[in-house]
């Protein structure tokens, strides 16, 4: 870092405690997520660092790797490992994983279509009650998600839908409009209305015009 | 060119077609219009049916109290005429009470099943919000008078008790000759009632309908509403004074080292948030990485050292073991990790407020004679306070709201009022008041909601 060569020593000292606050907050922010990396490979059953997964060892100088393994990798995909003896041969994380990426594929494309259409809708400065409509839109997002599910679990319940996946993708889908409406919304704020117009005036039909003119 | 689209300064505009410019307009106004509401219609109605719907429905249930009066429609009827609340009813009363399970206890569904059972349990319980004894009294009352045959199951007749029921009641159990059991109906008589809400705030009715303060031993939701708004505030100045200053430095690094630096605040803001307090739950248990790396590295200073003033003295400055901070499972645990999860809720917003200050303002400032630090606070903050709003009102509209991570890493002291709402609904089962809380709590959110569309505007709402 270079300075100016007016600054202070005091500014200088400033700065640089200014920058290491930074750092430490951004710290704050990602050293969970770094802990869980090493930790995914312990061999232990303990959700902590356990003496065993000290790599290097200062007493007898040498490094050491036998607390790390893929035993709950192995778990979590099933294979089963004689070796180990403890896994429990089991197939419920991969059923996990299938329903995690069904229900998000589904509820991915539902929301963006949705949260797209709204967005498309409330771009219109002419259409009345516009504020109330995106107020709506967006509220799956501000509602605590404990009332949202409490109120979901009854609903459901009447239409047999708990512990369905299409009661899941319905929820999901609900708490991914926000999301979509907001983005879609943002990049519509900058779009020139005159473009659409133009694409009209020299032929080409809304739905085309849509396809290949709105901005990404 | 002399068409009709030249200007006639006789009449109205036309349009190329004859039909005047104004009507042209507005036409094609409405036909906008037409098109945006039906593009909107299928999300919209998609919303409200399986959002608003089932919230409104929850709020209901908040106030309904139906079900208790469709049990026991003539014991109510007979409270109206109950003259003196303060001695014991007349025999016409207990007669109502004993009719009202008989017929009850009959009742079937469409499908012939019977409910009747199921609907006196769950009176039962419904009376025992309001004094507590009520349902073992009526459970073992609903066995004395009708006996059912162990076979057939069908209702033994003539039944073994008959008019008087007074003194046999009365006889068979003493409850029902204590008149707090009876003045407790009061509560329950209208279809509608306020109960569930009084009961969320640690209020109830004694037996003339007066509000009136519960029990010392039995107030628990105040403390707990509380300590709901003490954690979403505590989390939400945190959040403004770890993220201002990054929002600062993200906002005015160059456009490289600040997108690469985005990453830290957006990469645990897409994580999901049970990875991200498991994470947090190794770093700060007892065991966890941040005590083993105090006991590793702090220094161990044990034994007796000859202070000025204070002559020989032991001194014990060892982190060892026995010294490891709880950090989990208490309220330091929820507001720790909360405020982790809310950071990029606080930044996002100040960050693209701050981003749109232009620098040549602080330049200025410090060219008309300001210090860095004057410019700054007189010149750049004034103008990031939009961004500093709208972060608050968001971060602490999200963390009142607030339940899975309380109640993971909450223990007992770091609870808020969503583990309530969760703890009423899945073990008490009392669905009324987790309705009445959840109602009080939705109110409160959308109250800030309403706020910050109000100064901010829900469409400036950025995520990253």
């Amino acid at each position: 870092m270079r300075f100016p060569s007016y600054t202070t020593p005091r500014e200088k000292l400033w700065h640089y405690s200014y920058r290491v606050f930074c750092g430490l907050v951004l710290f704050f922010l990602v050293a969970p997520l770094i802990v869980v990396l090493p930790l995914s490979f312990t061999n232990s059953v303990f959700l902590q660092f356990v003496p065993e997964m000290k790599i290097f060892s200062f007493e007898t100088w040498s490094f050491n790797f036998d607390g790390y393994g893929t035993r709950w990798y192995k778990e979590m995909l099933g294979i089963c490992d004689e070796n180990t003896g403890t896994t429990v041969c089991t197939d419920r994380w991969v059923i996990g994983f299938k329903n995690s990426a069904f229900i998000a594929v589904f509820a991915t494309f539902f929301a963006s279509v949705l949260g797209t259409l709204a967005a498309l809708g409330l771009s219109n400065r002419h259409m009345p009650f516009n504020r109330l409509i995106m107020a709506l839109m967006i509220s799956p997002m501000i509602v605590p998600l404990i009332i949202t599910a409490a109120g979901m679990f009854f609903f459901f319940a009447r239409l047999n839908l708990v512990a369905t996946l299409t009661g899941l993708i319905i929820a999901h889908t609900i708490l991914g409009i926000p999301f979509v409406t907001i983005t879609v919304t943002a990049s519509l704020a900058g779009f020139d209305n005159n473009l659409m117009r133009a694409a009209a005036n020299l032929g080409g039909s809304p739905l085309r015009n849509f396809f290949k003119y709105r901005p990404h | 060119m002399n068409d009709t689209s030249t200007i006639n300064s006789q009449g109205p505009l036309l349009t190329n077609d004859g039909v005047p410019l104004k009507d042209s307009l507005r036409k094609s106004l409405r036909r906008t219009k037409i098109r945006s509401f039906l593009l909107l219609l299928v999300p919209l109605l998609f919303v409200l049916l399986l959002f608003v719907t089932p919230i409104a429905q929850l709020l209901s249930r908040s106030v309904d109290d139906t079900s208790i009066n469709i049990v026991f429609p003539q014991t109510f009827a007979q409270y109206e005429v109950w003259e003196d609340k303060s001695i014991l009813p007349s025999e016409e009363m207990f007669a109502a009470v004993i009719n009202d399970i008989r017929i009850t206890h009959k009742l079937e569904n469409s499908e012939g099943k019977n409910i009747g059972k199921n609907l006196l349990g769950r009176s039962g319980t419904r009376m025992t919000y309001e004094f507590s004894g009520w349902r073992s009294l009526l459970l073992k009352t609903v066995k004395e008078a009708i006996k059912v045959d162990k076979k057939s199951k069908e209702e033994i007749k003539p039944y073994k008790w008959d008019a008087p029921y007074k003194e046999k009641m009365i006889k068979r159990d003493k409850r029902w000759g204590k008149v707090e059991f009876w003045q407790s109906l009061g509560a329950m008589k209208d279809p509608y009632t306020m109960g569930y809400y009084l009961n969320a705030v640690d209020l109830r009715y004694d037996a003339n309908k007066n509000i009136i303060q519960k029990a010392e031993y039995l107030k628990i939701y105040k403390t707990i509403w509380m300590r709901t708004l003490q954690v979403s505030l505590m989390v939400t100045i945190f959040c403004l004074i770890l993220a201002y200053p990054v929002s600062y430095l993200l906002a005015t690094l160059p456009m490289r080292t600040s997108n690469l630096l985005m990453i830290c605040v957006l990469m645990p803001f897409w994580t999901s948030l049970l990875v991200r307090i498991v994470a947090w739950m190794i770093m700060l248990q007892q065991n966890g990485v941040i005590n083993d790396t105090f006991v590793a590295i702090l220094p161990c200073f044990e034994g007796m050292v000859n202070l000025p003033f204070f002559g020989a003295t032991n001194i014990d400055l060892c982190f060892g073991d026995e010294d490891r901070i709880p950090m989990m499972y208490n309220f330091t645990g929820t507001i720790i990790v909360m405020t982790q999860v809310l950071l990029p809720f606080m930044i996002l917003p100040i960050y693209s407020i701050m981003k749109g200050i232009p620098p040549s303002y602080m330049k200025a400032a410090q060219n008309l004679g300001a210090t860095p630090t004057r410019a700054f606070i007189r010149v750049y903050m004034p103008q990031s306070v939009p961004g500093v709003g709208a972060g608050c009102i968001l971060v602490f509209i999200v963390a009142i709201g607030y339940y899975i991570t309380p109640e993971l890493v909450g223990g007992k002291d770091g609870l808020m009022i969503g583990n309530f709402v969760a703890r009423e609904m899945q073990q008490t089962l009392n669905w009324g008041l987790a309705a009445a809380m959840g109602t009080m709590l939705l109110f409160a959110v959308l109250a800030l909601y309403w706020v910050y569309d109000k100064f901010i505007g829900i469409d400036n709402l950025k995520m990253g």
